[in-house]
């Protein structure tokens, strides 16, 4: 599976899948790709019930912002008593309950959102004040009044403090009333002789920090209040653990409503990007439709004016203009080929990237699709250059032939085969994957898509052939003519211009020989181009 | 006392020449100084606990006056003398337990903590600074100058401690501190507009020799030490910030004769608070070439 997301490069795509919160970033981390149908219909159901409410421009923002704002809490397990988690609940709960009221009836049942939590949110909101939460002395009469004790001690300890100050301010000239300590120099301590108002030690040769000294009434006051605060702090943790008692007889509650995040959070996120990307919902088929010898007029897979957004969006920074694409698959064995350069490496990423889409429960970008849900996909081939573990390209690809072959035991698995056996002679290249689609065809659990443009391949009855429409041959000669020179840039988008990117379906393998022109475009010397056209047409004699 | 005044506003990084150099004094001093201005005050480490966990020597309390936010571990916050609000718990974790942001509702005495990194440690001054704070003091770990060089609107207050016994060494730091105010900041997004040496991570003696020597050998091979650069007889060596600077004020004062040092992130403004001890102001300022741009703080308690 690895492989087909990066040969599709579905993971661009999924970067720009941002669930909101904790919950619905844990859920793209899983990757899900479902392969049960309801369950992958519920999915898509819970986009529907969100995409309608999203169409608002206020209604998303204000769903965003609460599901941004939504903390993270685990109630798995007993909440642990601190004041910090009960902070993190109210916010959760505030917010919850937020996003529940804005959503109609229906759609909340939809989610399994129902709101039961009033009296503990009422409970906690006694000690908020917007989002914060506090311990308010309403929680318990015993801390209220220890904390007027200790009010009442700081307003004591504050008066005798600045009736001192303004003894040695007066006495000695020193204003302590913005610091709590002084450097002076010895001789002018000396010189006010002995005085038992300031402390002094020494600060370094010939200098000595200096420090009001409060009086014992100050440090007996100083000390109860430390006392005070001592038994405040346990009051406070009384009341910590009783309102914590009552979030965790709500635990089940918090269980449901994180499961309710976590789903309209995924929702949320999904309707965004149908909207943004214009996407539809894509039919599931019931099962893998029956496949008959000579195919099936139901589709395993059909497409109709299906974007390749990768494709799409870079095709968008140049001025080469990007062709949707409609197919219909209904055979288990199809093999596309075509010219070189004519988009049959991007219809199957095209392919492959909205069977990913559909089986992770995105909404896909076409006008219409329908897919079958496979256990797997297996992507086989590697870019030519590739190789890992020692192994060669060749090696490569074999090896992940004999692990896709694994997977069949499983479940019905789509092999994604790009220009498999490329790398080794033609002959062999050709008799090797005649032989493996010869064998696939025999097991009904396989469903292969091949690009090749290897010639006389010997495929089973059954497979169907598509090829790439290719070259405009009559345009480009015309245009060709009168534009023989330009930069890069300007030859690949000439391509672009006069190749059809249109699949069609064949009977058999047709002749599709744009490899040399192409060369030619790309400014292979004009020599070089006509011998290879009289080499070809010598052959054919 | 003008130089207090203008702190308000800023994010204050206070760094230290050495352990106990004096730093949440300073910060202590500094917020009571401000105290008609809403703080917030932070750490990179621990502070305002009794005794340092390393020499276990007395360390100085923070006092949190009402309505002033400050950020702890939830820990720590049961345990304050404060009365307080949370405003938000971070879902990170550090070495003392999860980092909370309160406001005080009662003047009492706490200990203060913070994140581990630089991204966090931005976020959670957005926060101070979203729930009112006007200015922010980050207590720093000693000689932990990076954060400061990397957050926008910084004031750095390097707290140095001068000894006899570390004069030299205190005077080193200080008198790089004090050259790296006065070199450019390096725009990276820009092409170079001249021959430059970029020197990533650690500038120590002999990463930066070598990379010279690099450039002026390849400088005597090709004529040109970048192709198609033009000739320049004084390279720029640039690099990250300037606590990435690990050399001596010689070898600083060798690397200066040979190239135009720049960083592509330093602080802008930095206030040297310098506290004596047993050494005479003059015979510091002898030894101590030149402040720079930064501002020179001397003995802030002297009476």
């Amino acid at each position: 599976m690895i492989k087909a997301r990066e040969f599709s490069e579905f993971e661009t795509f999924y970067a720009l899948y941002k669930p909101l919160t904790v919950y619905g970033r844990a859920e793209k981390e899983k990757r899900r790709f479902f392969t049960d149908k309801s369950e992958l219909e519920n999915e898509l159901d819970f986009i529907d019930a969100i995409k309608s409410l999203m169409a608002a421009k206020a209604v998303k923002d204000k769903l965003r912002h609460h599901l941004r704002n939504i903390p993270l809490i685990k109630a798995d397990n007993p909440i642990e008593s601190s004041a910090a988690e009960l902070f993190l609940v109210r916010k959760f709960l505030m917010n919850v309950k937020a996003i529940f009221e804005m959503l109609p009836e229906s759609t909340r049942n939809i989610f399994g959102a129902v709101w039961g939590s009033s009296a503990l949110l009422a409970l906690l909101d006694k000690g908020g004040r917007g989002e914060a939460f506090f311990i308010a002395d309403c929680y318990s009469e015993r801390l209220a009044a220890k904390r007027r004790e200790i009010l009442a001690a700081d307003i004591k300890l504050k008066s005798l403090k600045e009736k001192r100050l303004r003894e040695i301010s007066s006495r000695y000239g020193f204003d302590f009333s913005d610091r709590d300590f002084l450097i002076i120099l010895d001789k002018n301590f000396a010189s006010f002789g002995e005085q038992h108002d300031l402390y002094a030690e020494p600060h370094d040769f010939g200098r000595l920090m200096i420090k009001p000294v409060y009086g014992n009434e100050y440090l007996s006051l100083a000390a109860e209040r430390e006392r005070l605060r001592a038994e405040e702090a346990v009051l406070e943790k009384k009341v910590v653990d009783q309102l914590i008692y009552a979030v965790n007889a709500d635990r089940e509650n918090l269980q449901l409503y994180i499961e309710a995040v976590r789903r309209i959070d995924t929702a949320v996120e999904k309707s965004r990007i149908a909207i943004d990307m214009d996407m539809t919902r894509p039919e599931i088929n019931d099962s893998l439709p029956e496949i008959s010898e000579t195919g099936n007029t139901r589709g395993i897979i059909e497409l109709k004016n299906a974007r390749f957004i990768p494709l799409e969006k870079s095709l968008q920074k140049t001025e080469l203009k990007y062709m949707p694409f409609s197919a219909s698959f209904a055979s288990r064995i199809n093999i596309l080929h075509g010219s070189n350069m004519g988009g049959k490496t991007v219809a199957l990423k095209t392919f492959v990237f909205f069977q990913l889409l559909a089986q992770s429960g995105f909404y896909v970008p076409a006008e219409y699709c329908r897919v079958s849900l496979f256990n797997d996909i297996c992507f086989i081939g590697g870019d030519g250059s590739a190789s890992a573990g020692g192994l060669s390209s060749f090696g490569i690809e074999m090896n992940d032939f004999i692990k896709a072959c694994g997977k069949l035991e499983k479940g019905p698995t789509l092999f994604i085969m790009d220009e498999f056996a490329r790398t080794t002679n033609s002959e062999e290249g050709t008799a090797l994957l005649s032989a493996i689609l010869g064998w696939l065809s025999q097991r009904s659990g396989a469903f292969v898509f091949l690009a090749t443009h290897l010639a006389g391949l010997e495929a089973p009855e059954n497979s169907s052939w598509f090829c790439m429409k290719g070259f405009d041959r009559a345009a480009f000669g015309t245009y060709f003519e009168e534009h023989s020179s330009a930069d890069l840039e300007e030859k690949l988008r000439r391509i672009n211009r006069f190749m059809c990117y249109e699949m069609l379906n064949v009977s058999r393998e047709s002749e599709s020989r744009d490899a040399v022109k192409i060369a030619g475009i790309l400014g292979v010397d004009k020599e070089i181009i006509n011998l290879a056209g009289k080499i070809i047409a010598d052959r054919k004699k | 006392m003008g130089w207090i005044q203008d702190l308000r506003g800023k994010n204050v990084f206070i760094a230290g020449s050495k352990k106990n150099a004096g730093k949440t004094t300073f910060m202590n001093y500094a917020a009571r100084k401000l105290k008609d201005c809403r703080l917030a005050l932070m750490s990179i480490g621990i502070d305002g606990e009794e005794s340092d966990g390393i020499f276990a020597n007395p360390k100085p309390r923070i006092m949190i006056e009402e309505n002033n936010l400050f950020v702890c571990s939830e820990n720590e916050l049961a345990a304050s003398g404060t009365q307080y609000e949370i405003l938000k718990a971070y879902p990170f974790r550090t070495a003392l337990g999860r980092p909370v942001l309160a406001r005080a509702l009662r003047r009492g005495q706490a200990e203060i903590s913070g994140p581990e990194n630089n991204s966090q440690l931005a976020g959670l001054i957005a926060d101070a600074r979203e729930h009112g704070a006007e200015t922010v003091f980050v207590d720093g770990a000693a000689d932990r100058i990076t954060h400061s060089a990397t957050i926008g609107n910084a004031v750095l207050a390097y707290v140095a401690r001068i000894e006899p016994e570390n004069i030299s060494s205190a005077i080193s730091s200080l008198n790089i501190l004090a050259a790296s105010s006065e070199c450019g900041l390096w725009n990276d997004g820009e092409p170079a507009k001249s021959c430059s040496i970029r020197l990533p991570g650690a500038v120590t003696e002999s990463r930066a020799e070598r990379a010279v020597s690099e450039y002026f050998a390849s400088l005597r091979k090709t004529g040109n030490a970048i192709p198609g650069m033009p000739h320049a007889s004084r390279p720029a060596l640039i690099a990250d910030n300037p606590a990435c600077i690990f050399l001596s004020w010689q070898a600083w004062r060798r690397l200066a004769a040979k190239c135009d040092i720049f960083f592509l992130s330093k602080t802008s403004s930095i206030l040297l608070i310098i506290n004596l001890y047993n050494v005479d102001k003059a015979d510091f300022e002898r030894r101590f070439c030149s402040a720079g741009k930064c501002k020179v703080i001397y003995n802030p308690y002297a009476g």
